[in-house]
């Protein structure tokens, strides 16, 4: 694997990586937005905030060109799609300078068609000055909404509740409009309703146990039941099904620092379904406990 | 009879007085530390005359002083690809 030299502070590395993972785009005719960390407008962040990659969105019919040009200019596969997270928005790369980026194929929350939400946001971008090259970035309206849906989660819900603060509650009448119009526009009513409240008004909606499963809590055959759920299709929800026992060996790469070996893998397989298990029974507990 | 600018693929973040300069995708990151981050800014200014009596302005010594080593770092960076040529915009300081 691929490390990244601490010489730099992180600081300077991150403003540097958005202008390398920018230039790759222009060298392959891609179109990326920036998104989140230093490709936040000044006006819709806090001071302080830190991030730890580099973000972007990519027009998902250039996502294989992009990926292409990142590899040939240094950047190596670090977790795929399907590994990365329930909604498998996202792989990431590695480089030995620029440190890590995170390719989005499309935004967790957002339900519109990828290519026609792309476009849409593309539309009306922006451009932000990063390292001294010129980056596009979504409209400052999208980047709240992205800031918005990214503090939904339990596990981004210390950090997001000062985005939400930063970027919403100092957001003028007609910024909160434009916002509120957009969640429409790219049907992202439920992950919205998971950050800023309403989400049982959803009930009725397939993303609605997902949301309410990361944005509350809950156990790995939540989340799995929660995935399937989602998935739009009946291909999408038998192969998540038949996926759900195997173990995510790109995970335990990361957890472990190194690749497991092939017994640490069998062992896996075997320890899952016995921690949902587990997982289950002390959620079942709780629920007792609660309701004596 | 030449300017100097900096290139189209060249990032740069200027953090507590250090620059960390690069070409981009292709790296590395090149540090350069506060006397050469004043070189490097008035380089990119564009008006190679005089470029060392900027540079003598901004560090305080005379132009004699760091023309010879304005010179020798201006033809690094060069080197490096970090600054080109960009026409007549003066003669080297």
């Amino acid at each position: 694997m691929t490390s990244v030299s601490p010489a730099v502070p992180l600081n300077a590395r991150l403003q540097l990586g958005h202008a390398a993972v920018q230039r790759v785009a222009d060298l392959n005719g891609v179109d990326v937005l920036h998104i989140k960390g230093h490709a936040l407008d000044p006006s819709i962040t806090w001071e302080g905030r830190s991030s730890s990659d580099v973000d972007v969105l990519v027009r998902p019919v250039h996502l294989k060109a992009f990926l292409g040009g990142l590899k040939e200019h240094g950047w190596s596969h670090y977790i795929g799609f399907e590994a990365g997270s329930a909604f498998e928005h996202a792989a990431t790369l590695v480089h030995e300078s620029w440190g890590y980026v995170d390719v989005h194929r499309y935004f967790p929350g957002i339900t519109a068609d990828p290519s026609r939400a792309f476009e849409l946001l593309w539309a009306e971008r922006g451009s932000a000055e990063i390292a001294g090259i010129e980056c596009p970035v979504p409209s400052i309206t999208a980047q709240i909404l992205i800031l918005v849906l990214h503090s939904a989660p339990l596990d981004n819900r210390m950090r997001g509740a000062r985005d939400v603060e930063a970027a919403w509650a100092h957001a003028t009448p007609q910024q909160q409009a434009a916002v509120n119009a957009l969640v429409g526009t790219l049907g992202a009513e439920v992950g919205y309703a998971a950050a800023m409240g309403g989400l049982e008004n959803y009930r009725d909606r397939p993303e609605y146990a997902l949301w309410k499963m990361l944005s509350e809590g809950g156990t790995r055959i939540d989340e799995w039941r929660a995935r399937v759920a989602a998935a739009p299709t009946p291909r999408a929800k038998a192969r998540l099904m038949l996926r759900a026992p195997l173990v995510n060996v790109e995970h335990l790469t990361v957890v472990r620092g190194r690749p497991p070996t092939p017994w640490e893998v069998v062992r896996e397989f075997f320890a899952r379904p016995l921690r949902g298990i587990r997982e289950e029974v002390r959620a079942w507990r709780a629920g007792e406990g609660r309701r004596r | 009879m030449i300017g100097l600018r900096r290139p189209d693929d060249v990032a740069f973040v200027e953090n507590g007085g250090v620059a960390y300069v690069a070409c981009v995708p292709k790296g590395p990151i090149h540090v350069l530390d506060e006397v050469a981050t004043i070189i490097w800014e008035e380089a990119v200014d564009g008006d190679r005359l005089g470029l060392s009596d900027r540079v003598a302005e901004r560090t305080g010594a005379t132009a004699d002083e760091v023309r010879a080593d304005v010179e020798v770092f201006v033809g690094h960076l060069l080197a490096l690809g970090l600054l080109t040529a960009s026409g007549d915009l003066g003669e080297p300081g």
